[in-house]
């Protein structure tokens, strides 16, 4: 069959709500590419509230949902990729259309971000078992309406996932309280919402409302948000300039000369690493993404000093780290770097 | 010109700001404190203590002190993240005899910090940590597991210091009449 346009959906999540919003996606016939996003495997205790089989626990959960999707329709593009978001170069998210099925709220503003910097409308669901709500909202970059931080006020912020020295792994983790029902309730919401986004239909789409279905009382309660000038994201989308090179044979010093200087946005560069449990130590440049983990003992490296942490690379860098390449220091093609004057995707050469 | 300079966003620029004047009146008003801004990238305060506080002496031996530095960085995305692993360094004395000071390491652990905790909030945490006003002695959640046990055993010496963070001396000259 041939298509008049492709779509493309980028879905991040693939837990309750994402797993159950998969089939419903490879179904539409508008779409034609699917990229999935998720670390984790399936596992046993995922098998009640998500919407897999036996089969799939053990595996990726991208490789399942993948699998799944190209059952249902073999024409599709699939991108599996099986990665947290934060650790993706950001030009791997470029899509029509984000989906945010996520119960971090970290990454949920990570998939806010990626989506006003690429200029892409995203969906975000989620629900709240206890209550029986589920809910979706859209977020349309660049016109001044609201992104998801707008509404957030410092002890929302203060609920964010954080991992602390002290050997507490994780704090204020959101309660995952979904059960199959909602989270299936939830994700027709967001299909819909994809439906009306990818046929332009933003009119009667949720952008900038956030619809909510109160499945114990029948209720359907929409609330609409606006900018908030104090919002602490700035809400920038970036034009992108192609900076076609081979990440293995750049050094930073020729890299440099083109862009400026140069850093990633969200990330930082150490010059040194310590495992803060056993002492491990490594020296040299890379960027510190995903945070650092000790390959011994697996607790968190850190950078042992201010001065041994960068935000950019300049020309005052020591020349044996000038030396190096965008690929040894952890760059990666679609990896988007700001420079002096413009922010440039890296790309692999063209043979 | 975009934004790439470390603090180039106006509200994180403004935040910056405050943190500064905030610092400094709060290092003006106690005899316990001193503020220094170190603009060197990255950019970042260096926060002297001259409150007691403990060290290990070679000789095993637990002995008050009065001088403790730490550096507090706050990133360019602080507003949004806070990363507690990034933003606090221990500066020293090495020999700090504290649970949630590392003695190996320069890590403070000083329990939440939530994103946009203001530097004078951290500095007050910082302080009470050294004056032993809190701590956390659990073997599972802490620094240094060697103090651990000591801590509990020790709680009657706690605090070290009770004099506030935020005072003056005042220069009286009592005259007899």
């Amino acid at each position: 069959m041939q298509r008049e346009k492709s779509s493309h959906i980028a879905v991040v999540g693939l837990g309750a709500i994402g797993s159950q919003l998969l089939p419903l996606l490879a179904r539409m016939p508008e779409l034609t590419h699917l990229t999935l996003v998720d670390p984790q495997s399936f596992a046993e205790a995922n098998v009640h509230g998500q919407n897999i089989f036996r089969c799939d626990i053990g595996e990726l959960k991208v490789a399942a949902m993948a699998r799944r999707a190209l059952a249902i329709n073999p024409d599709l593009e699939v991108t599996a990729l099986p990665a947290a978001v934060e650790n993706l170069p950001l030009a791997a998210m470029r899509a029509d259309l984000l989906v945010a099925c996520v119960d971090s709220r970290l990454a949920r503003l990570i998939v806010n971000e990626i989506a006003f910097r690429l200029g892409i409308p995203w969906i975000d669901t989620g629900v709240l078992g206890v209550a029986h709500l589920a809910r979706v909202t859209a977020y349309f970059p660049g016109e001044n309406g609201p992104c998801a931080e707008c509404s957030m006020d410092a002890r929302d912020y203060a609920l964010l996932e954080t991992e602390y020295p002290c050997g507490a792994q994780v704090a204020s983790e959101a309660p995952s309280d979904t059960t199959a029902v909602l989270a299936s309730l939830a994700s027709s919401l967001a299909a819909n919402e994809c439906q009306k986004l990818l046929a332009g239909d933003r009119q009667h789409a949720a952008v900038g409302c956030q619809v909510t279905v109160d499945a114990r009382s029948h209720r359907m309660i929409s609330t609409t948000f606006r900018r908030n000038p104090d919002c602490r994201f700035d809400h920038a989308q970036w034009e992108i300039a192609p900076l076609r090179c081979s990440l293995q044979r750049l050094t930073i010093a020729r890299a440099l000369a083109s862009t400026g200087p140069m850093r990633v946005a969200g990330h930082r560069f150490v010059l040194q690493s310590v495992c803060t449990k056993c002492g491990l130590r490594f020296d040299g440049l890379r960027l510190d993404r995903p945070k650092s983990r000790c390959p011994k003992c697996g607790a968190r490296m850190i950078a042992p000093a201010f001065d041994a942490m960068i935000d950019r690379l300049d020309t005052s860098l020591p020349p044996e780290y000038l030396d190096r390449t965008l690929a040894q220091i952890g760059l990666r093609a679609g990896d988007v770097v700001c420079g002096a004057d413009q922010y440039y995707e890296l790309l692999p050469e063209v043979s | 010109m975009i934004d790439n300079g470390a603090h180039a966003d106006p509200i994180f620029e403004r935040f910056l700001q405050r943190q500064h004047e905030e610092g400094k009146a709060l290092a003006a008003a106690s005899d316990l404190l001193e503020l220094d801004a170190y603009p060197v990238a990255p950019p970042h305060f260096v926060a002297t203590f001259h409150c007691k506080g403990l060290v290990r002496l070679p000789d095993a031996s637990i002995e008050e002190a009065n001088f403790f530095q730490a550096g507090i960085w706050f990133p360019p995305d602080y507003l949004r993240r806070a990363d507690p692993f990034e933003i606090l360094r221990w500066f020293g004395p090495p020999n700090i005899w504290h649970p949630n000071i590392s003695d190996t390491l320069p890590l403070i652990c000083v329990g939440r910090v939530s994103p946009g905790t203001p530097l004078v909030d951290l500095v007050y945490q910082l302080f009470d940590l050294l004056t032993y006003a809190k701590f956390n002695p659990r073997e599972n959640d802490c620094l240094n597991q060697a103090c651990c046990s000591w801590t509990r055993n020790n709680q009657r010496r706690f605090p070290v210091d009770r004099r506030p963070l935020k005072r003056r001396p005042i220069n009286l000259e009592v005259r007899p009449s």
